[in-house]
């Protein structure tokens, strides 16, 4: 059987709690994250991505506290982020009980934390986060922290990621985010041929059709926050679904 | 029943910790010969690459009381990841090392392995026990899913060492056992309730 796509629930940190936004704002309360990771966890995520937003807005640590909290009871593989800066606090989020680190804008500021991170604390523990908007059909950088589309080449930036030794990128459509109109398809497949590692894909789903749709993209995980927040759906019946569509996905 | 986790400055050693401990265990992290030597179970975990972890090994003098114990006294040792890999004679990762030298195979990169599978292999994969050979992980029952990040796997020159295979385009090593020795290539304490079962079996195990 081909390795599993994961379904990873996307955790966002803000003042301690659980929110989920749309389209990097409009944040609304979405639960305690201790007892939200515990609940994922019960219903066989595959990982958790936690990610504190306000951290590289700040220009501050991330909330290693918070981390703690939620590593202490999670069974389940976690990948933390949100204002990394230096490999000090990368081993400091380790510590915590991360077992994998996200960097998206601080990489953009210093790449060479890819590299420093991958020969740290290995290859599959650095996953490098790429914002995308989408305008007028064309594919652009995002900064979170301005609010700002940046100019720089997605390819070129995408192919750097790799030749400074991710070992997996997440790719996030911003403008997707919480408008539960589908993933990007045509865009990520046109990526997908550039990405050698393992990828991730968020942004966009808000039913299981969508989550099906996904498959085209050919994506090693599924990073769902929105429709697992606000909507009926669980992870238990997302991947009853994908099962009966024989997509392959970690059964038990 | 004392477990020592060994803590040599690499790796993810609160998820082990958390997982021993909500399992209703007290381990303990030992990072010098004397603490290494005074536990009745001994886990190896690691995550990264040969170099800082076999120099951090080195720096705390770890490696002659590690063979004291496991290999004199046969205190039952758990490596997982690049623990499991340690646990080897040669290690093939940035560069050629020299593991603890107590199984005979070499740590080789997946695709060394024909596997044409995007790597580091990340996720979840099923495992399937040797049979004939009685591990931790026999007899769990269900379906063995374990948790996986690695790029690199183990290549036994002895078969029969080989306790469990997964498969990533390829087949390979995906648990050890000689005799007090047991280490997996997944990691059980991220593995939910199955992994769960491979660290209650760990701690019973009478080898």
């Amino acid at each position: 059987m081909a390795t599993p796509v994961r379904i990873i629930p996307s955790l966002l940190l803000h003042n301690k709690r659980l929110v989920k936004g749309v389209a990097y704002r409009d944040y609304r309360d979405a639960g305690a994250p201790a007892s939200t990771a515990r609940i994922y966890d019960a219903q066989g995520a595959d990982e958790l991505t936690l990610l504190d937003i306000d951290a590289s807005k700040e220009g501050r640590a991330p909330d290693f506290a918070t981390l703690k909290n939620v590593a202490e009871e999670c069974t389940t593989p976690l990948t933390f982020g949100g204002g990394l800066r230096t490999i000090d606090e990368a081993s400091e989020a380790i510590a915590s009980g991360a077992d994998k680190l996200s960097l998206t804008t601080t990489a953009m500021d210093d790449p060479s934390l890819i590299t420093a991170v991958a020969q740290r604390f290995g290859q599959q523990a650095c996953v490098v986060g790429v914002d995308l908007q989408e305008i007028s059909g064309s594919v652009s950088l995002y900064d979170h922290r301005t609010e700002k589309v940046l100019g720089g080449d997605v390819e070129a930036w995408i192919d750097e990621i790799q030749d400074r030794g991710a070992g997996e990128i997440r790719i996030s459509f911003v403008n997707r985010e919480g408008a539960r109109s589908g993933f990007a398809i045509e865009a990520l497949s046109r990526l997908r041929e550039r990405i050698r590692i393992p990828l991730l894909i968020e942004g966009g789903p808000g039913n299981l059709e969508h989550v099906d749709d996904a498959f085209a993209v050919g994506m090693d995980g599924l990073v769902l926050g929105t429709m697992l927040i606000f909507s009926d759906n669980n992870i238990v019946q997302i991947k009853r679904h994908l099962e009966a569509r024989k997509r392959p996905i970690r059964n038990w | 029943m004392r477990i020592g986790i060994v803590e040599y400055g690499v790796g993810n050693l609160t998820c082990v910790h958390n997982s021993f401990y909500n399992l209703g265990f007290d381990p303990e992290f030992v990072s010098t010969p004397e603490a290494v030597l005074a536990v009745d179970r001994l886990v190896l975990p690691g995550v990264g690459t040969p170099q800082p972890a076999l120099a951090g090994l080195a720096e705390r003098n770890l490696g002659e009381a590690l063979n004291e114990a496991v290999v004199d006294k046969g205190v039952p040792i758990m490596g997982i990841c690049l623990g499991m890999q340690l646990m080897c004679e040669t290690l093939n990762e940035y560069g050629q090392h020299k593991g603890l030298g107590w199984i005979p195979g070499r740590s080789v990169h997946l695709a060394d392995l024909g596997v044409t599978e995007r790597t580091p292999h990340m996720g979840w994969a099923q495992v399937t026990p040797s049979e004939g050979v009685s591990s931790p992980l026999s007899d769990i029952g269900g379906r063995l899913w374990f948790y996986y990040a690695h790029s690199f796997v183990v290549q036994l020159d002895d078969a029969a060492h080989q306790a469990a295979s997964s498969t990533h385009g390829a087949p390979f090593t995906a648990a050890i056992l000689k005799d007090n020795i047991f280490a997996c290539q997944f990691h059980p304490e991220k593995s939910q309730a199955k992994g769960e079962k491979v660290l209650e079996r760990f701690v019973e195990w009478e080898p």
